[in-house]
């Protein structure tokens, strides 16, 4: 089951967006009908009104409900308290404007805001219920009714105003019908996203430990395997000590990968302790000491940094210093250990892992020192202000 | 003889100072040790030459109220502590610690500490060492180059011979190149009876001049 907030906020989105769209058009639909339609008509029709100043009146009211709701939904809001003033002041002015038509001219060309009217209510009701919309817009019909009967249905007959009403009517209640359907849809629309959305990242995982599976056992393919089959097949003798400093090694290559996948905050440190913790298993005096602050370091330059270590760790004899020195220009992972032939074939085996790491080392009587320095955060940093 | 106070709550580590002490050449006499810094201010530990304290009294937080307070009775302390970091180091030589060893570095180095401090003269062990190699601090004193390979293939090699070889320095630059910078850090930040002994007495061996700092 989806989280339902994060789904309600999804559709929520997708609700106001929508509505947003669709209060725009209908602001527009509104002032091109004021504009194109009504106008030409209220001006020609001057004559056909006891006083022409509530028509006038009405109509920028009207134009100004459009404008404002045109300007209310860019600014992504929905309508305050003055919805349901403002939906009394449209009536009260659309019935000023039927009490001023001569009432040979009432529902007849001259009377333009009857069917106007419908217009401004469906702005108002925008994100209300449709019954809302509905009985507001009957309630406009019975006014012009009340206003209408007593002097007598004049110029049209009864058949054509219900058709003009039904005409307009049918525009806006179509406008309100589609912008509730929107609100629906945009809970469907949210809802197949949130199972897209789970869809794609399960398989985003399921790639990302594939692809770092498959990473492993490539790096593991070419040290480990060969190892394991020669012991297999006895080409290889595990009483040999090149044997069994081999296969150290590659258990603690193994376990440096292994700690790779670990969440941790400073891996290149979980890296290098995971290789002290070996050394210790063994017997061994490990001293672990690091200084500066942590930097981001890539994952291949990680291990590549960390390969002499983890050489080192395996096939020290008593004692071993390991040191970590992080500073923006490079960081140094060096080993002090005292076995000095073994870790000097090691080395052998793996230098040149990386160019961007380099591997030095020193011999002094029975200790010998490996310093593997990566100076990419220098370089990366230079180019940064370059 | 050097006499030596030792605060620290941990019986084991009281026993293994004493014996090191007593196995020196020539011998350093522990008069007194406690597991609060009380030892170091009463009798006999008030007036022993130098107070071995350790950092982390009680399992709180560390003691660096203690460490003030002695630095400013004008007290030789060397910092002996667990606490291997970067922070913890630079903390207790800004207070005006004398030195700064971790646990890891005693048997090595407790011993030529304390000689040092009775008698004035710097002594950078390879963990503070490293802290002062990759001190990034605005308010740092400036070191030289050189002075900063020296520091870190210090902390690295634990081995003077070591870093002499890697550097092709001789082993009498190598030391003159820690101790310069150790007088260039008391010389700096918040002023200690015990830092100037240590400026003075540099000036007068001729380690620095009065122009270099």
């Amino acid at each position: 089951m989806p989280p339902p907030d994060e789904l309600r906020a999804e559709a929520g989105l997708l609700t106001a967006r929508l509505t947003r769209a669709m209060r725009l058009l209908t602001a527009g639909i509104t002032l091109a009908i004021l504009g194109g339609l009504e106008l030409p008509v209220l001006v020609a029709s001057r004559a056909a009104y006891t006083h022409v100043l509530p028509q006038y009146l009405a109509w920028i009211l009207f134009a100004l409900v459009a404008v404002g709701e045109a300007i209310a939904a860019l600014r992504g809001r929905l309508h305050g308290w003055w919805r349901w003033p403002a939906v009394l002041l449209v009536l009260a002015a659309s019935a000023a404007a039927t009490a001023t038509v001569r009432p040979e001219d009432l529902l007849g060309i001259p009377h333009w805001s009857f069917g106007v009217v419908g217009w401004a209510l469906v702005l108002l009701t925008f994100g209300e219920p449709l019954s809302r919309f509905v009985l507001v817009l009957l309630g406009h019909y019975l006014i012009t009714l009340v206003q209408v009967l007593p002097g007598g249905v004049v110029a049209p007959t009864l058949a054509g105003v219900l058709n003009q009403a039904m005409l307009a009517a049918a525009f806006q209640l179509s406008t309100a019908v589609f912008a509730v359907a929107l609100g629906r849809a945009a809970t469907g629309t949210a809802h197949a996203w949130w199972r897209g959305e789970q869809e794609r990242t399960r398989a985003a995982i399921a790639d990302s430990l594939h692809a770092d599976r498959v990473e492993r056992y490539a790096t593991l393919a070419t040290t480990t395997s060969p190892l394991l089959a020669g012991l297999g097949s006895g080409a290889l003798d595990p009483g040999d000590a090149a044997v069994r400093r081999s296969c150290a090694i590659e258990a603690a290559r193994m376990r440096r990968l292994l700690a790779d996948t670990d969440l941790v905050a400073d891996p290149l440190v979980h890296h290098i302790r995971a290789c002290v913790e070996l050394a210790e298993q063994r017997g061994v005096r490990a001293a672990f000491a690091e200084r500066g602050e942590y930097l981001d370091i890539p994952k291949p330059v990680r291990l590549a940094l960390t390969e002499a270590a983890a050489a080192a760790l395996a096939t020290a004899r008593e004692t071993i210093r390991v040191t970590l020195v992080r500073t923006p220009a490079a960081v140094t992972v060096s080993v002090v250990s005292d076995a000095v032939p073994e870790l000097a074939a090691a080395l052998t085996e793996i230098s040149g892992a990386t160019e961007a790491v380099t591997v030095s080392s020193v011999v002094l009587g029975d200790r010998i020192r490996v310093a593997s320095v990566w100076q990419g955060t220098a370089a990366e940093q230079e180019g940064g202000r370059a | 003889m050097t006499s030596v106070v030792v605060v620290d709550d941990h019986p084991v580590v009281v026993a293994g100072v004493r014996a090191w002490c007593a196995g020196a050449v020539p011998p350093i006499e522990v008069v007194c040790s406690g597991p609060t810094s009380a030892a170091a201010w009463l009798p006999p530990g008030d007036t022993a030459d130098v107070v071995v304290l350790d950092l982390q009294l009680n399992h709180g937080t560390p003691a660096y109220g203690e460490l003030r307070r002695l630095v400013d009775a004008g007290r030789q302390v060397i910092v002996y502590t667990m606490r291997d970091d970067h922070d913890s180091a630079l903390t207790c030589l800004d207070i005006g610690a004398f030195s700064f060893l971790t646990k890891a570095e005693g048997q090595d180095h407790l011993v030529a500490a304390i000689e040092a401090a009775a008698r004035n003269l710097p002594y950078t062990p390879p963990g503070l060492a490293g802290a002062l190699g990759t001190d990034l601090r605005s308010d740092r004193p400036r070191l030289a180059p050189r002075e900063v390979e020296v520091l870190r293939e210090w902390f690295h090699c634990e081995s003077r011979e070591m870093v002499a070889m890697a550097l092709n320095l001789s082993i009498h630059t190598v030391n003159t190149y820690l101790d310069r910078v150790r007088i260039k850090y008391a010389n700096v930040g918040r002023p200690a009876p015990t830092k100037a002994a240590l400026v003075a007495r540099a000036i007068q061996d001729g380690l620095v001049t009065v122009d270099e700092l």
